[in-house]
């Protein structure tokens, strides 16, 4: 990929899209662009994680205890909450076509939180909405 | 309460302890120090949330539907689900006991999070415990 059209792949992701160009720059530095084949358990759950995943194309289902539990599409994230709780993985991600993601290791994803507070916040937005919808549900 | 008390106090916060001073002062610029007696609902299930609380002293008790779903003491903070979504509050909170409160409003909530990523991803890493829990619990 040229780094114009990984930039503005980048760009694309909603996670990204209040990231200046700069931010985006040193997102596109630090994350790894790779292909992964339809069927492919990406990550496991039960164990521990050290990668968080943006899904650049393609489809992919998270799975809990067998259960399909949520359906991710391009655009979509997952890995963040084994990196921030240092917990192992708590569901299973399989790529339910071919897909195509930006990987960020643990550092790097230290470094962009720091670095880049917009993404931060877009982040805690996304997991209060999961938590709320987790307490809608009657877990407690 | 004279100023580098409360920064002192501050910093004493867990969420507020890997601050820089400059940081600390901060913080102390945006929040408000309130007392609450024991025996009163801070946020209300349902209602509209405006606030970010941090406990500076006391107790309170957080219920969903009447049900005590868990405890809060000195350190902890609460109403950040309201701030960072859809601004209803998914929990009451009621004071056990006579308490101080650090008060941010929504304005100075998300300036903070700009302005501090420490803070950010020290929320994060809160939420995302609590996410991990609360998948890990049996559905109803």
């Amino acid at each position: 990929m040229t780094e114009k059209s990984y930039l503005d792949h980048l760009a694309a992701v909603p996670l990204f899209a209040a990231c200046a160009k700069k931010d985006l720059k040193l997102i596109a530095r630090r994350a790894e662009h790779v292909t992964v084949r339809e069927g492919k358990e990406v990550v496991k759950e039960g164990q521990p994680g050290h990668e968080f995943f943006v899904i650049a194309g393609g489809k992919a289902t998270v799975k809990r205890k067998g259960k399909k539990v949520a359906a991710l599409g391009p655009g979509a994230y997952f890995g963040e909450l084994a990196l921030l709780d240092r917990a192992p993985r708590n569901a299973s991600v399989v790529a339910g076509t071919d897909l195509e993601l930006f990987v960020l290791g643990q550092r790097e994803f230290s470094g962009l939180l720091d670095e880049v507070p917009g993404l931060a916040h877009k982040l805690l937005s996304g997991m209060a909405r999961r938590l709320r919808e987790a307490d809608a549900r009657g877990v407690h | 309460m004279k100023r580098s008390t409360y920064v002192e106090r501050l910093a004493r916060v867990p969420l507020f302890r890997v601050l820089a001073k400059k940081d600390l002062a901060l913080v102390a610029r945006h929040a408000e120090q309130v007392r609450i007696p024991a025996g009163k609902e801070i946020v209300r299930e349902g209602g509209t949330g405006y606030e970010f609380f941090v406990i500076a002293s006391g107790r309170a008790t957080v219920k969903r539907k009447g049900r005590k779903v868990a405890a809060l003491k000195l350190g902890d903070h609460f109403g950040e689900l309201a701030l960072l979504g859809a601004g209803t509050r998914n929990a009451s909170v009621v004071a056990e006991t006579d308490m101080d409160l650090y008060v941010l409003g929504r304005r100075d909530f998300a300036a903070l999070l700009r302005e501090v990523p420490e803070v950010a991803v020290k929320l994060l890493q809160g939420l995302a415990q609590r996410l991990s829990e609360s998948d890990s619990k049996p559905r109803r």
